[in-house]
């Protein structure tokens, strides 16, 4: 598992894109630095907003090479075995551990886990490209960036029960 | 082909023999004839030897054994037979040769082997064929596969007979289908188009069309989104460039403004203090955004990942426990051999069979927890570790991003209140006439200049997304390296291919029905004289050969039947396969007239003693008939046989000869004339 390439396709492939890219020459950098961060963090944001997406395979576009997934491997797997944990909470603790640890080395038996895990990243990318770039008829880079900050202080209500301590 | 002469050298009981075979039409029989024993059967086989090397001799060793045994340690000894034949009215000689050495330990060596196939050409020399053409002249004057309808012994026919009465027909149809050129028109047709997974001419150029269709399409569509993408670029440029220009002609006029209003100015101190502010707001400007990119988003990334994932991790956490679950692993045992066992050998080491739902197959996945390389126990440590790892950093995130929120946020203020008090600045700067003028258009200008520079931000960041846009279609299309002309090209020979696999077809389909009436029609004639008027052949689609006795005459004797039957039959087969070539290549010789070559070529028949199994009459008829249809006979029969032969033949036979032993060996034989 996680030892080959990972694509993002179509609209997913642009809004990986629109995340990294520059906000403009001064600031001189985007909201994340790696298609790999994205990968990273996506699916636990697919998880809070239970939100889940399909693949769009219009066009093949942005691609995290298979060096890199090596790389990550172990943090991907810990990675997959929370998801399945949050994901299959209500299971019992052996078909639990049977999902999340012990089907490391069967892909065939994995691949319907994979595409629950795979439609978390795709549903939590949708979500923070929203969050960002489209909430409240947002259009210059201060609005993003205030955006940002809102949706991080969402998070951290819907995560630490914390609400800003001004409000 | 016709041979005219055939030359045996140490072959077998042969020392040095040669006989000259009848090639008169009108008398076109050759009647070797010889006690048993003696060397018919050798005779009979040299002419395949020589043709084609084959054998049918049970001791695979041809030399004679009388030269063999007088070899002394070193000696070489050559055996050959030497074929001449006429083939389209010009003569060849065919020669096959293996020449044998003693060696020290007085065993025979194989040191050489030759066949050459030579003509003599105008100037009287000999030619010799190169091996293509060695290749190509065997098929003409008789291809190998057809060669056992032609030169055959008692053995042969006796097989053949089997095959016939068996209903196995491949034979026959390989024999019709190689003479009439129909197998060469099959071989063609599955070139071109193939059933099933087989690659074909047809099957190839369809998929390269298909191939190229899909991707001349995907082409198309990828060079009118570039276009589009390119001219949109192209608008937006022109249009940036006007922005730009409208930018630089504010900036100008907001200088000369400036100019008028520090002209109308004459508190020098003021002056100063105002470039300072508007310095300082660039400064600050600056710094701003060095903190936006290099302090707010960075730090947002780093720690963006840690701060969603703790309290989930800490969600999760709890439901992963290893039960039951010790931390011994077995020695050696790995998850990918549990998964070979259960999955692709499906039987367990110790030969149970592992299928699903059953305890074995449970037992083995239970394995798992204590296989290699990390047992349940080493992977939920694994977890525990890069767990701890993460929820022990401090989670000052929020309170961190909080804080550089905090800290653009008072960078703002501060220039929004340098702004200010550089906009005071300005009211108090050249309070004449012609100096309020000045910063009231200067106003204007910097409001125009400000929506100016926030199209143009716009412009920009479109353009940008749409080169990336173009880019990604330019790869995308790169990925396609099939061309349109290629398409057309193969597109055309497909079309050359199935026209031609249509023409074949056709062709094949006419001719195989035609050839196979004209076959049963031959055999039925041919077999009504040699054999019986009563018994009506039928040959199926694929060549299976029906014998129908008409039931009044049913009550024949079995031996007789399946013996002489059989090998009237088989003549009466092979006297219509010959009829069949002929008129194949008359009917050419009429539909094409002169393009192709023709040849009106003749075949030998070369038999060894075929006649015992028929009763005189039939003997009669065969001798009839068999001259007849072959343009030259050579027959190899025993004394008591060819007596009776000769009787009926007698008109035909144009050379007749005795094989006998030589001393009473049965080493050595010679042929005489008589």
């Amino acid at each position: 598992m996680f030892d080959r390439e990972y694509a993002f396709y179509g609209k997913h492939a642009k809004m990986i894109e629109k995340l990294k890219a520059n906000l403009s020459d001064e600031i001189g950098r985007g909201f994340f630095e790696t298609t790999y961060d994205i990968y990273q963090v996506a699916p636990f944001i697919g998880w809070i907003y239970r939100r889940r997406s399909k693949i769009d395979k219009t066009e093949e576009t942005t691609k995290i090479f298979q060096g890199k997934m090596m790389t990550e491997k172990n943090d991907l797997v810990f990675n997959y075995r929370n998801m399945m944990a949050l994901h299959f909470g209500d299971r019992s603790t052996e078909e639990l551990m049977n999902i999340a640890f012990k089907l490391d080395y069967n892909d065939e038996a994995r691949k319907e886990y994979d595409e629950i895990y795979n439609s978390y990243v795709l549903g939590g990318l949708e979500e923070m490209y929203e969050q960002i770039f489209l909430k409240d008829g947002a259009s210059t880079t201060d609005e993003y960036i205030q955006n940002l900050y809102e949706f991080l202080e969402e998070l951290n209500m819907r995560l630490y029960g914390v609400m800003d301590e001004d409000e | 082909m016709i041979i005219r002469k055939i030359t045996l050298k140490n072959f077998r009981q042969y020392i040095d023999t040669s006989i000259e075979f009848a090639i008169d039409p009108e008398k076109n029989v050759t009647v070797v004839m010889g006690d048993n024993g003696t060397g018919k059967t050798t005779l009979a086989q040299a002419f395949q030897w020589a043709l084609y090397g084959k054998t049918r001799f049970q001791i695979r060793e041809i030399i004679n054994r009388i030269v063999r045994e007088k070899m002394t340690m070193g000696e070489s000894k050559t055996v050959s037979v030497t074929i001449e034949l006429f083939y389209n009215e010009k003569e060849y000689t065919v020669k096959r040769s293996v020449t044998y050495k003693k060696n020290a330990q007085m065993k025979l060596e194989e040191v050489d082997n030759k066949f050459t196939i030579s003509d003599i050409n105008e100037n009287g020399e000999f030619h010799y064929f190169n091996d293509g053409e060695k290749h190509y002249m065997i098929k003409q004057f008789l291809p190998k596969d057809l060669s056992g309808f032609f030169f055959f012994d008692g053995e042969r026919i006796e097989e053949m007979s089997k095959e016939i009465q068996s209903g196995k027909s491949e034979d026959f149809k390989e024999a019709v289908y190689s003479l009439v050129g129909l197998r060469a028109t099959q071989n063609a047709m599955g070139h071109l188009k193939s059933v099933g997974n087989k690659m074909s001419v047809t099957k190839y150029y369809k998929a390269e069309v298909e191939k190229n269709n899909k991707s001349a399409i995907a082409m198309a569509n990828y060079n009118r989104k570039i276009e589009e993408l390119q001219e949109a670029i192209d608008k937006r440029k022109r249009v940036a460039e006007e922005t730009k220009e409208k930018i630089a002609k504010c900036k100008k006029e907001i200088e000369e403004c400036q100019e008028i209003i520090f002209s109308e100015t004459h508190a020098m101190e003021l002056k100063q203090q105002y470039e300072k502010l508007l310095r300082e707001i660039k400064n600050l400007k600056e710094k701003r955004s060095r903190m936006v990119g290099k302090v707010l988003l960075k730090e947002f990334n780093n720690g963006f990942f840690a701060f969603c994932a703790r309290p989930l991790i800490e969600e999760a956490s709890p439901k992963i426990k290893e039960e039951g679950a010790g931390e011994k692993s077995i020695p050696d045992l790995t998850q990918k051999m549990i998964y070979y066992l259960i999955k692709q050998r499906k039987v367990c080491l110790c030969g149970t069979p592992l299928h699903e739902n059953t305890p074995a197959h449970a037992e083995i996945m239970g394995l798992l927890d204590y296989a290699q390389p990390k047992t349940i126990g080493m992977q939920v440590n694994d977890y525990r570790m890069k767990e701890e790892s993460i929820l022990k950093t401090d989670n000052v995130y929020m309170k961190d991003m909080k804080q550089k929120m905090q800290d653009i946020s008072d960078i703002d203020e501060e220039i929004n209140a340098k702004e200010q008090e550089a906009n005071e600045k300005m009211e108090a700067l050249g309070n004449t006439d012609k100096g309020e003028r000045a910063k009231n258009k200067k106003k204007v200008l910097e409001e125009e200049k400000a929506k100016l520079h926030e199209k143009l931000g716009f412009l920009e960041a479109e353009m940008k997304s749409k080169e990336q846009e173009k880019e990604r279609q330019e790869t995308e299309k790169g990925k396609l390296v099939i061309t349109n002309e290629d398409t057309i090209k193969n597109a055309n020979y497909l079309a050359y291919a199935e026209k031609l696999y249509e023409r074949l077809s056709e062709n094949y389909s006419k001719n195989e029905n035609k050839y196979r009436v004209l076959l049963e029609h031959r055999m039925n004639e041919i077999f009504k004289t040699i054999y019986d008027g009563n018994i009506r052949i039928s040959i199926d689609p694929r060549y299976r050969i029906n014998v129908n006795v008409q039931e009044e005459f049913a009550a024949e004797d079995e031996v007789e039947k399946n013996t002489a039957q059989g090998y009237a039959l088989i003549f009466a087969f092979i006297s219509a396969i010959i009829d069949l070539a002929k008129d194949k290549i008359n009917r050419n010789a009429l539909e094409e007239g002169d393009m192709i070559d023709v040849e009106k070529e003749g075949y030998p028949m070369v038999m060894d003693a075929p006649l015992s199994a028929f009763d005189k009459t039939r003997i009669k008829s065969i001798c009839t008939e068999i001259p007849r249809i072959a343009d030259q006979v050579i027959i190899f029969i025993k004394d008591t046989d060819g007596d009776v032969a000769e009787e009926y033949m007698s008109n035909k036979i144009g050379k007749r000869y005795m094989v006998r032993k030589v001393n009473d060996s049965s080493l050595h034989s010679e042929v005489i004339g008589r």
